[in-house]
């Protein structure tokens, strides 16, 4: 996988983990939703970590608001392209709840939504490295034009 | 009528190439059909029962001259000669090639149409009355906030993937023309303390659960409409149901929450957000409101051209009203004469009805929601006129709002959903009750037929509704009696077992025979019948074979 940030493609330098235990000084981990409720945050004050947490379309934000301060990241993993929920999700992070980290879609999206994503307030995208070529085409055909001020 | 400026014509052409570009990476394999289905449904691309069906949308009803001889062209040179007017102001070709489609958007887009958000789980085209600015009973004209909507809505970044279709309906006078009542979202215009504004109503729709629209505010002010309907949107898109699809529409939502406790998460939604960031632009209402204002109107005060002609008499007391503007009346033509299916029109009869309009109603043309179309301007003294031109072409059936005046969906002829044929029952209802004197005599009855349970055809709100079902493979038919779609709207309830293809005319002829014998005047309609008197004699006359 691979995350592209408009037209630009890099690694991602977020190692995904499953247990709190596997934090160490000086990285960058992302920690599933289901974690959370394990962590005190407190703990890792001062250990240099940048820290982002995965959520999916299911998952309400409203759970995360207290500890966005801590978080670096938010990944919101799209269950299917159709469930169009992590735009609200994401408008209400960057609107209501003042997230100013990186915010980044994953799991089964489509090049065709990838300037939406954008426009919601996503800054960047999880995709498979053979489909970097049709997502960079389709988002460098776009002409930018729309009706909302977003 | 409106007006596409640069801006426009770039977004609608950039779709075009864009839609171009999806089908190829489909035919390449690049996209599977789940995934190109949403894509192609927000461009009005229906997979049906034999081919493709491109759905094209006619803003708030609105047709030039010119853009119906567009439409006549496209019939004639990438379908099969005609097109089928639906019951939300769009069009349907039902023959289209899948790789001639992009060819059709940009014939479209050289006349400012599309199809975009015509179909899909986004928020539709929105629909307007078909009078709008004609009549003297609007608060104001309601067309101007259907475009301020279209473009809010075009593209919308947060609300493409909604969980369901979203249907959104404009008017701006106490009668409701437009089925308001049956929308996602329901505006009516109003001014309270000399300010604009809308009433809301939300949650209205047909389908397999028809539910009459909740009011929701009772008044917003017109520069917080967008932000209310944000706020209206979101809370949708984040709660409304995605595990069932026969749940997913709004209006479950609100009947699971409770009409307060959605309101509740509305409103503190648009108090997060008013005045923030979805404020109705001032100048762009103006240039908006300019584009809609009418042409130069003649004043030619000649007399009405008198004939003894009884058709014409007829014709004239049934398809034409008086506009609020001196010396010129509505035209209603009639789009369900014996010859045709309901809401067709070929590409002769579009062409004519062109040069028609081009004569005598400033090039205007407009698309009801009930599958007519009218003449929104026409000069009194040429109705005769007008009235021999469109009787050249099947265009003059006096029937407006009478009983052979029927809604009626595609059906099983064509649709992949249907489990019944529907156009050849309106077919024998216009033949059973093919008399103009009997018409006459039952006067204004609205019958609305669908081809499922998915109601395209309105029957929940006909007085009375047909619907078709499949029952063990043989095709059936169940009756509501009691709908109605507008400012008084109800959903109508069944009255009982179903009948076969040969028994439902039959029926409805009985149905109509109870009402004929029970009504207190002629000026009782059927729904005041029905309420004195009950369903029980209706009931008696269709299963009581003592």
């Amino acid at each position: 996988m691979i995350i592209l940030k408009g037209d630009q493609a890099s690694k991602d330098c977020y190692q995904e983990i499953t247990e709190i235990n596997q934090i160490k000084k000086n990285k960058n981990y992302l920690i599933k939703s289901d974690m959370l409720s394990k962590i005190d945050f407190n703990t890792l004050l001062g250990k240099n970590l940048k820290i982002g947490v995965k959520i999916n379309s299911d998952f309400s934000v409203n759970e995360i608001v207290e500890s966005l301060i801590f978080f670096s990241l938010i990944e919101i993993e799209f269950l299917t392209f159709k469930d169009g929920r992590p735009f609200t999700m994401a408008k209400d992070l960057r609107k209501i709840f003042r997230f100013k980290g990186e915010l980044r879609a994953s799991g089964h999206i489509l090049p065709d939504q990838h300037v939406f994503l954008l426009r919601c307030g996503f800054d960047s995208v999880k995709i498979a490295k053979g489909e970097k070529q049709t997502w960079i085409t389709i988002y460098e055909n776009d002409p930018g034009l729309k009706y909302q001020s977003d | 009528m409106y007006r596409y400026d640069e801006f426009d014509k770039k977004i609608v052409f950039g779709r075009v190439r864009q839609f171009e570009e999806q089908i190829n990476r489909r035919i390449n394999g690049k996209l599977t059909e789940d995934e190109f289905k949403p894509l192609r449904l927000m461009n009005g691309l229906y997979l049906q029962l034999h081919a493709y069906m491109l759905r094209v949308a006619i803003p708030y009803g609105e047709l030039s001259s010119k853009q119906l001889k567009k439409l006549a062209l496209i019939a004639d040179t990438y379908d099969r000669g005609y097109g089928h007017f639906t019951t939300r102001q769009n069009i349907q070709f039902n023959w289209p090639k899948l790789t001639e489609v992009p060819k059709i958007l940009n014939e479209l887009a050289n006349v400012e149409m599309h199809a975009i958000q015509t179909s899909g789980n986004c928020i539709r085209n929105v629909t307007s009355d078909h009078f709008a600015g004609l009549l003297d009973d609007e608060v104001e004209d309601p067309r101007p906030w259907c475009e301020i909507i279209r473009k809010w809505s075009t593209f919308h970044p947060e609300f493409s993937f909604l969980p369901r279709k979203f249907k959104i309906a404009v008017i701006g006078s106490r009668e409701d023309r437009a089925a308001m009542m049956l929308h996602d979202i329901g505006l009516r215009i109003v001014k309270v303390d000399k300010k604009l504004g809308f009433e809301v109503y939300v949650g209205g729709g047909q389908g397999r659960t028809p539910v009459i629209a909740k009011k929701i505010r009772s008044f917003i002010l017109a520069d917080n409409l967008l932000s209310y309907l944000e706020a209206i949107l979101k809370t949708y898109n984040q709660l409304g149901r995605r595990d069932n699809i026969y749940k997913a529409r709004i209006k479950i939502l609100i009947n699971e929450l409770g009409i307060e406790k959605f309101k509740e998460l509305v409103e503190k939604r648009f108090i997060d957000m008013v005045n923030k960031y979805v404020m109705v632009d001032n100048f762009e209402i103006t240039k908006i409101k300019n584009y809609f204002k009418n042409p130069e109107l003649l004043n030619v005060n000649l007399p009405l051209k008198q004939s003894k002609n009884p058709k014409f008499k007829n014709w004239l007391a049934l398809n034409t009203l008086k506009t609020k503007f001196k010396n010129h009346s509505i035209v209603m033509v009639s789009l369900k004469s014996k010859m045709y299916p309901p809401g067709d029109l070929d590409s002769n009869q579009m062409r004519a009805l062109a040069k028609i309009s081009e004569e005598h109603s400033y090039g205007q043309i407009r698309v009801t929601h009930e599958q007519n179309l009218i003449l929104p301007l026409v000069q009194n003294y040429g109705l005769y006129n007008v009235w021999k031109q469109l009787g050249l072409h099947n265009l003059a059936t006096p029937n407006m709002g009478l009983v052979t005046d029927s809604i009626c969906c595609p059906g099983m002829d064509y649709c992949a959903l249907a489990t019944a044929r529907s156009i050849p029952i309106a077919q024998r209802i216009n033949d059973q009750f093919d008399s103009f004197k009997l018409q006459r005599k039952i006067g204004k009855l609205k019958i609305k037929i669908s081809g499922c349970i998915n109601a395209c055809g309105h029957h929940h709100v006909g007085n009375i509704g047909v619907l078709g079902l499949d029952k063990n493979g043989e095709e059936s038919y169940q009756i509501t009696l009691g709908g109605s779609s507008d400012e008084n709207a109800a959903i109508g309830k069944i009255i009982g077992a179903s009948f076969s293809r040969d028994e439902i005319v039959t029926a409805i002829e009985k149905i109509i025979n109870v009402y004929l014998l029970n009504r207190k005047n002629e000026k009782q309609t059927f729904l005041q019948t029905l309420k004195v008197i009950g369903v029980e004699p209706f009931k008696k006359a269709l299963y009581d074979n003592s």
